[in-house]
C-alpha cells in the first residue's frame, strides 16, 4: 500500500488526526489509508449517534461509549504520525479499535438477556423433548361405541323405563334407564355386545355437543356392562333453564371403548403433520413448475446477447433484467403477505409468492445461462438465415435444456424450504400448522415433531438435489432409458395433485379486488414527511342516566377548543342512548380522538375522529359530529357526570421526518447490527464446528471418522430449518418482537452455513505443506496454525463478509415472523394495513439489501485482490 | 457470381480487419484464401454473408447487393450460401439429424420448426446428405458422440440442406489431423465439381490450397496481396505472404 511521497509534520499530523479522523492521513499523503479510517470513523459515529438517540438509553452507557471509542480517535492520529514519518504499521490494531465501539453498542442494542434464556429453558423444553422424541408412531386402536338419547327432563307422556336390552347384537348397543330424568337425576347405563374385559368410558352429550365424561365401567366376558351417571346439571344452557324448565331437551349418553390392536400406526400429530407437510409439497413443486414455465419465455428477452440488436431490444433486455432484479430482491414472504391480502390466507397466495420470485430468481439464472452459452452454433444457425424465434429454439433451447433443469432442480430445494415457511405469514402449507402450535405451551411437543418432520423431509433432499445437479452438470442421464417417460408422468401426476392441494383458484386473481388498488396506491405514496401537530384538549359533562325533572336539552353547553367549540347535543341521557358530539369552528385538516372518562375512574378510547378537511363552510369551519352509544358503566355513579373529553389535532409548523421513516431508519441501523452481531458470533461458533466437520483434519481413525459424521450432520440439520422457523422457536423461548431472539435465529442459520463453508475449505487445502511441516517435525497444532490457518483464512474472512450480507437480509425477514428489527416493524404495519408505513420500511429494506450487496462484493473483491498480491 | 468491392472492415477497437479487398469469383470456382493468423480471413468470409457488418465497400451476389440488404433479404441470401465453420459449430446436445436439419430453417415456416416439426422431405435430405458425407449411421447419436472429422461432417451436410449456391469455409479443417482433413476437403472438392457449388475456403496451410484450390487468394494485414493460380505461388511470393523465415510444410 504506497500512497506515493509523504510530507508534513508528524506533530500537524497527530494534531489534524485529533481534530478530524482521516485528515491526519490525508494531509501526510496517506490517502488511501486515511479514506479507509475516515470510513471507519463514520462508522463509529453513525452507530454512536444513533445509539445515543435511542429512546431510553441511560446516560452512562452514553458516557461508556464515548470512553469506548476514545481509544480508536487516538491511534489513528498516532497512526496519522507514524505514516507522516514514513511507517506503516499493520492496519490490525487500528481495525479492532474501530470495532470496540461497534460492537459495544451492537451488544447493548441487541438486548441479549442470558438470564431469560436460562430461565424460560422449563418452558421450552416440551418443544425440545418433542424435537428429540417425536411422537410419530401410536398404537392402533380398535373402538365399539353406542349412543343412547336421555331427555331432561321428562316430558308429560313420556315412558318412564327403557326398552330391555337386546341379549347377543351384532355390534354394541346401550340403553339408557329411565330414558329421561331431570337434571342432576341418575341414569343407569346398561351396554351389551362391547370386547369382552375391557374398560368402558361413558360420556355425556349435551344438548348442544358439548362431551364430558361422566363415568366407567368394565366388561364382563359376555361383553356386557352397567353404570350409573348423573345427568349434569349444567348440560342445557342457563337461559333454556330459566325461560323453559319444563321442556325437555334431547340429550346423550355413549359409551366407548378402545382396545389397541397390537400394530402401531402414524400417531394424530403425525397425520396433522403430514397432511399440512403435503400442501407445502404440492405448492413448491407447482410454484417451481409454473416459475420455470413462466421464466423460460422471458429469459431469452433478458439476454444479452440475443437482444443486442436494434435500441428498443437493448431496452426490452435492460427492462427485463432490471425487472427481474428488482423482484428478486424483495423476500418471498413479504410477498406472500402481500398475495395473502390479495387472494386470501392459503396456499394459494404462497402459491403465488413462490411462483413471482421463483419467476425472477430462475429468469436471471436462466439469461446468464444463454449467455453463456457456445456462440457458435447461433451464428451458424442465423448463417443459414433463421429468423430470431428459430435462432432461440434450435442454437440456443438446446444448449440451455441440461442447466436450466439444473437450475430448477436447485429451485424446487429451495422451495420446498420456503414452502416450509411461508406459512408462517398465512400462505398455507406446515408453517401455518407449526406457528399455531408453537404458541400454545401445551402444543410445544407437537410443534417439536413437526419441526423434527421438517427436518426430516428437507435433510435427505439437500443430498438428493446435491446428486440430481451433480448427475445433470456431468451430462449423465439421470437413470437408463425407461425411466424418462417415468419420470414425465411422475411430474405431471404430481402437477395434477399439486394443483388441487395448492387450492388454486384463479378467479380469485382476477380481478384484482379493490382493496390490492387501494393497497397499492398507497404503498405507491410512502410516508416519508409529517408536520407536526397543535393538540388542544376540552370536556363536555354528561349526566348519566337523565335525573328526574331534567330533560334532553338541559345542560347543553358549548365548551370552546382551540379555535372552535366542543358540545354535546344533549346534557343527560341513559344507558343506550345515542349522543352525538359536535365539534365545529376546526381548521381543515383537523383530527379529533375522543375519550370518555367515566365517573369511576375507569376510560375509553372511542373515536378517532375524520381527518379529512373542508367539511361545513364559512364561519362555521370544519364542523365533525361523532355518535357514541352510552354504555353502561356511565351510570355506574350517580350524580357525578361523564366526561367526555377530546382532542383536536391540527397539523402545525414545519414539515419533518414523518415518525414511520425515523423509525425505520432507527431499526435498519439495529438491523445491520443485528447481523453484524450474528455474523461474528455465528462464525466463531463455526470454526471449532469447521475442524470437526472437515475429513482432512479428522483424519481416519473410528473416532475421527464418528465425529466428523456427527458435525456434518448437526449442520445440515440445522441448515435444514429455515431461518424464519428458527425464530419461532427462540421467540418462543426469550420473547417475540425483541432483537434478541432474532440474533440468536441468525446465528443458528450462520454456523449451520459457515461451518460448512469453512469445512469445505479445509479439505480444498493443498496438502502439500501440511505434508512439508509434519516432516518437519510439527505437532497437529503447529501444521494447523502454520499450514492449515493460513491456507484458509482470506476464504474464511470472504465467506464471513459474504455471510453479513446474507444477515442483514435475512434479519429483515427474522423480523417478520417476531424477530425484532426493521421486519417487525414492516409486519405489524402490514398486519394493521398502515400500508403508507409499511411502504417506508419496504423502500428502507430494498435499499439497504441492495447497499449491503455492493459493499459486501466490493470488500471480497478487495480481500481477493489483498490476497493475490500478498507473499504466500 | 460473387463480387466483393472495396471491402472494408475496422472493427470498433480500430484494427483494420480487411483493407480495401476487391475481387470477383467466377460460378464453380474453388477459391482457397490463405494468410497468416489475424490477417483478415474470417472478416472477410464474414462479410460476406454479414455475420460481420462490414464498414465499407460492397458485397454483390449474383447481382444482388447483400451490403445493402434489409434484415427480410438478407435473411434470403443467407439462405444460398452455405457456412462451415472450424470448431464445427454444432449443437452439443442436439442429435446429429436435427443438427443437419437446422440447416433448413431458413426456408421453413417459424411456427412447426418452433416447435421442433420438420417436414418428410427434409428429412430424407438430411439423410441423403448424412448418407454423402458417410455418416448416415449416426444420425441418432448426439453431436459431440461424433469425432472431430466426423462433427465436421454433419457441419457440411447442415451446409447442404441449404442448398447453396455458395459455400463460405472458414477453416473447415484446422481442427482436423491431416488424413481427416484430406477426406472433408475431398467431400467439398466433390460438391464444388459434381454439383457446381461454388466454395470459398480459407485454408492455413498452403500445400493443401494448392492441392484442393482452383484459385488462391492471399491477405496480409487485411489486404489483398495475391490473386491468381494456386502454381503461381512462388518461394518469393510466398515469402511475402507469410513472412521472410516461413518454410513452406507438406500435409499428406
Ligand atoms: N471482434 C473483433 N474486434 C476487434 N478486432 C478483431 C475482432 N475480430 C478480429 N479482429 C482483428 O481483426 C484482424 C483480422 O482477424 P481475423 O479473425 O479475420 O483473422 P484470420 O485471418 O481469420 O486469423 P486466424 O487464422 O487466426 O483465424 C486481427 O488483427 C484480429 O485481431
Ligand atoms: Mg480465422
Amino acid at each position: 500500500m504506497k500512497d506515493g511521497r509523504r510530507r508534513g509534520s508528524p506533530a500537524l499530523a497527530l494534531g489534524a488526526g485529533l481534530l478530524l479522523p482521516g485528515l491526519g492521513h490525508a494531509l501526510t499523503g496517506a490517502r488511501a489509508r486515511g479514506r479507509i479510517v475516515s470510513a471507519a470513523a463514520v462508522a463509529v459515529a453513525v452507530v454512536a449517534v444513533w445509539y445515543a438517540l435511542e429512546p431510553g438509553v441511560p446516560a452512562s452507557a452514553r458516557a461508556w461509549l464515548a470512553l469506548a471509542a476514545a481509544p480508536f480517535w487516538i491511534a489513528q492520529a498516532l497512526d496519522a504520525a507514524a505514516c507522516a514519518r514514513g511507517a506503516e504499521p499493520g492496519p490490525w490494531r487500528l481495525g479492532l479499535l474501530a470495532a470496540v465501539p461497534i460492537y459495544a453498542v451492537g451488544l447493548r442494542a441487541t438486548e441479549p438477556n442470558v438470564g431469560e434464556f436460562a430461565a424460560r429453558w422449563t418452558y421450552v423444553r416440551p418443544l425440545f423433548a418433542g424435537l428429540a422424541s417425536p411422537d410419530l408412531i401410536a398404537p392402533v386402536l380398535t373402538t365399539g361405541s353406542a349412543q343412547a338419547r336421555v331427555h331432561t327432563p321428562c316430558g308429560p307422556d313420556e315412558p318412564r323405563s327403557a326398552a330391555p336390552l337386546p341379549s347377543a347384537p351384532a355390534a354394541p348397543v346401550i340403553v339408557a334407564d329411565p330414558p329421561c330424568v331431570a337434571l342432576g337425576g341418575r341414569v343407569t347405563v346398561r351396554g351389551s355386545g362391547f370386547p369382552p374385559d375391557a374398560a368402558v368410558r361413558v360420556l355425556w352429550i349435551s344438548s348442544v355437543g358439548g362431551e364430558s365424561a361422566a363415568g366407567a365401567a368394565r366388561t364382563d366376558p359376555g361383553g356386557v356392562f352397567e353404570a350409573t351417571v348423573t345427568a349434569p346439571p349444567d348440560s342445557v344452557p342457563q337461559r333454556i333453564r330459566e325461560r323453559s324448565p319444563n321442556v325437555p331437551q334431547n340429550q346423550a349418553v355413549r359409551a366407548l371403548v378402545e382396545l389397541p390392536t397390537g400394530r402401531w400406526g402414524p400417531s394424530q400429530t403425525l397425520s396433522t403433520v403430514l397432511s399440512f407437510l403435503g400442501v407445502t409439497v404440492a405448492l413448491s413443486f407447482l410454484a417451481t413448475l409454473l416459475a420455470a414455465l413462466f421464466a423460460l419465455p422471458l429469459a431469452f428477452l433478458g439476454a444479452r446477447n440475443l437482444m443486442g440488436g436494434r435500441w428498443w431490444t437493448r431496452g426490452v433486455y435492460r427492462l427485463v433484467r432490471g425487472g427481474m432484479n428488482v423482484v428478486r430482491a424483495v423476500e418471498p414472504l413479504i410477498m406472500a403477505i402481500v398475495f395473502v391480502v390479495w387472494v386470501d390466507l392459503g396456499p394459494f397466495a404462497g402459491l403465488c409468492a413462490l411462483v413471482v420470485h421463483g419467476v425472477a430468481a430462475l429468469g436471471k439464472l436462466f439469461s446468464e445461462t444463454i449467455e453463456g452459452i457456445d456462440p457458435g452454433p447461433v451464428e451458424a444457425i442465423r448463417a443459414a438465415g433463421a429468423t430470431w424465434l428459430q435462432v432461440a429454439r434450435h442454437g440456443v433451447l438446446p444448449q440451455i435444456v441440461p442447466p436450466a433443469v439444473g437450475y430448477v432442480v436447485y429451485r424446487m430445494d429451495i422451495n420446498l424450504r420456503l414452502g416450509t415457511v411461508i406459512g408462517l405469514v398465512g400462505g398455507g402449507g406446515i408453517g401455518m400448522l407449526l406457528s399455531q402450535w408453537i404458541r400454545k405451551p401445551d402444543l410445544l411437543p407437537q410443534a417439536g415433531t413437526a419441526l423434527f418432520v421438517i427436518a426430516l423431509l428437507i435433510v435427505p433432499l439437500d443430498f438428493v438435489s446435491g446428486a440430481v445437479r451433480e448427475r445433470i452438470a456431468d451430462g449423465r442421464p439421470l437413470g437408463p432409458r425407461w425411466t424418462r417417460p417415468v419420470i414425465y408422468f411422475a411430474v405431471a401426476a404430481m402437477a395434477v395433485w399439486s394443483w388441487r392441494t395448492a387450492e388454486v383458484d384463479l378467479a380469485k386473481f382476477w380481478p384484482v379486488p379493490d382493496r390490492v388498488a387501494t393497497i397499492v396506491r398507497q404503498l405507491a405514496r410512502p410516508e416519508l414527511v409529517e408536520r407536526g401537530a397543535d393538540e388542544t384538549v376540552a370536556s363536555a359533562d354528561l349526566i348519566v342516566p337523565c335525573p328526574a325533572g331534567f330533560d334532553e336539552t338541559t345542560g347543553r353547553e358549548a365548551v370552546p377548543i382551540g379555535a372552535g367549540t366542543l358540545a354535546l347535543d344533549r346534557g343527560c341521557a341513559n344507558t343506550g342512548d345515542g349522543v352525538g358530539v359536535v365539534l365545529s369552528g376546526l381548521p381543515p385538516g383537523a383530527a379529533v380522538r375522543l375519550r370518555w372518562l367515566f365517573a369511576d375512574g375507569s376510560g375509553r378510547l372511542d373515536a378517532v375522529g375524520p381527518t379529512s378537511a373542508g367539511q361545513g363552510s364559512g364561519d362555521v369551519g370544519t364542523v365533525i359530529e361523532v355518535r357514541q352509544i352510552v354504555e353502561d358503566r356511565a351510570a355506574a355513579a350517580p350524580g357525578r357526570p361523564t366526561q367526555i373529553e377530546a382532542t383536536v389535532t391540527v397539523p402545525a409548523g414545519p414539515l419533518r421526518l414523518s415518525q414511520p421513516l425515523r423509525i425505520t431508519l432507527s431499526k435498519i441501523v439495529l438491523t445491520i447490527l443485528m447481523a453484524l452481531m450474528a455474523t461474528t458470533f455465528g462464525a466463531l461458533l463455526a470454526i471449532p464446528l469447521a475442524f470437526l466437520a472437515a475429513r482432512n483434519i479428522m483424519g481416519t481413525t473410528v473416532v475421527g471418522r464418528a465425529v466428523y459424521g456427527a458435525a456434518r450432520l448437526f449442520l445440515s440439520t440445522v441448515r435444514a430449518i429455515e431461518p424464519a422457523l428458527l425464530v419461532q422457536v427462540f421467540a418462543t423461548w426469550v420473547g417475540l418482537g425483541k432483537p434478541f431472539p432474532g440474533v440468536l435465529a441468525l446465528i443458528g442459520v450462520t454456523l449451520a452455513n459457515l461451518g460448512k463453508l469453512f469445512s469445505e475449505a479445509l479439505e480444498d487445502i493443498d496438502a502439500g505443506p501440511v505434508e512439508a511441516l509434519r516432516g518437519a517435525g510439527a505437532n497437529r497444532l503447529q501444521v494447523l496454525r502454520y499450514a492449515v490457518v493460513p491456507q484458509v483464512v482470506p476464504s474464511w474472512l470472504a465467506f464471513g463478509f459474504y455471510h453479513w450480507d446474507i444477515n442483514v437480509r435475512l434479519s429483515t425477514i427474522v423480523g417478520l415472523v417476531g424477530g425484532g428489527g426493521i421486519g417487525y416493524h414492516l409486519s405489524q404495519w402490514m398486519n394493521t394495513t398502515q400500508w403508507r408505513k409499511a411502504s417506508v420500511a419496504l423502500l428502507g429494506i430494498i435499499l439497504v439489501v441492495t447497499a449491503m450487496d455492493t459493499i459486501s462484493a466490493r470488500l471480497r473483491e478487495r480481500l481477493a485482490q489483498g490476497v493475490s498480491r500478498r507473499p504466500a | 457470381m460473387l463480387d466483393i468491392r472495396h471491402l472494408s472492415k475496422v472493427y470498433p477497437d480500430g484494427t483494420k480487419g480487411l483493407d480495401d479487398v476487391t475481387f470477383s469469383v467466377a460460378p464453380g470456382e474453388f477459391v482457397v484464401i490463405i494468410g497468416l493468423s489475424g490477417s483478415g480471413k474470417s472478416t472477410l468470409l464474414r462479410c460476406i454473408n454479414r455475420l460481420i457488418e462490414p464498414s465499407s465497400g460492397q458485397v454483390v451476389l449474383d447481382g444482388v447487393d447483400v451490403t445493402a440488404a434489409k434484415p427480410g433479404a438478407l435473411r434470403a441470401i443467407r439462405r444460398d450460401i452455405g457456412m462451415i465453420f472450424q470448431q464445427f459449430n454444432l449443437v452439443k446436445r442436439s442429435s446429429v439429424l436435427t443438427n443437419v436439419l437446422t440447416g433448413r430453417l431458413g426456408s421453413v415456416a417459424t411456427l412447426p420448426s418452433v416447435l421442433g416439426i420438420w417436414s418428410a422431405a427434409d428429412r430424407a435430405t438430411a439423410l441423403a446428405n448424412l448418407e454423402l458425407v458417410g455418416i448416415a449411421a449416426k444420425a441418432d447419436s448426439r453431436a459431440d458422440a461424433l469425432s472431430g472429422g466426423q462433427q465436421q461432417r454433419v457441419g457440411i451436410a447442415r451446409a447442404l440442406m441449404q442448398n447453396p449456391k455458395l459455400i463460405l469455409a472458414d477453416e473447415p479443417v484446422a481442427s482436423l489431423d491431416p488424413a481427416t482433413s484430406h477426406t472433408v476437403l475431398d467431400y467439398l472438392r466433390t460438391l464444388n465439381t459434381e454439383r457446381g457449388v461454388t466454395v470459398l475456403c480459407s485454408l492455413h496451410f498452403l500445400s493443401l490450397a494448392r492441392e484442393y484450390g482452383t484459385r488462391i487468394i492471399a491477405l496480409k494485414d487485411g489486404r489483398l496481396m495475391f490473386d491468381g493460380l494456386p502454381r503461381d505461388i512462388d518461394e518469393a511470393r510466398f515469402k511475402a505472404i507469410y513472412g521472410e523465415d516461413a518454410v513452406e510444410v507438406e500435409i499428406r
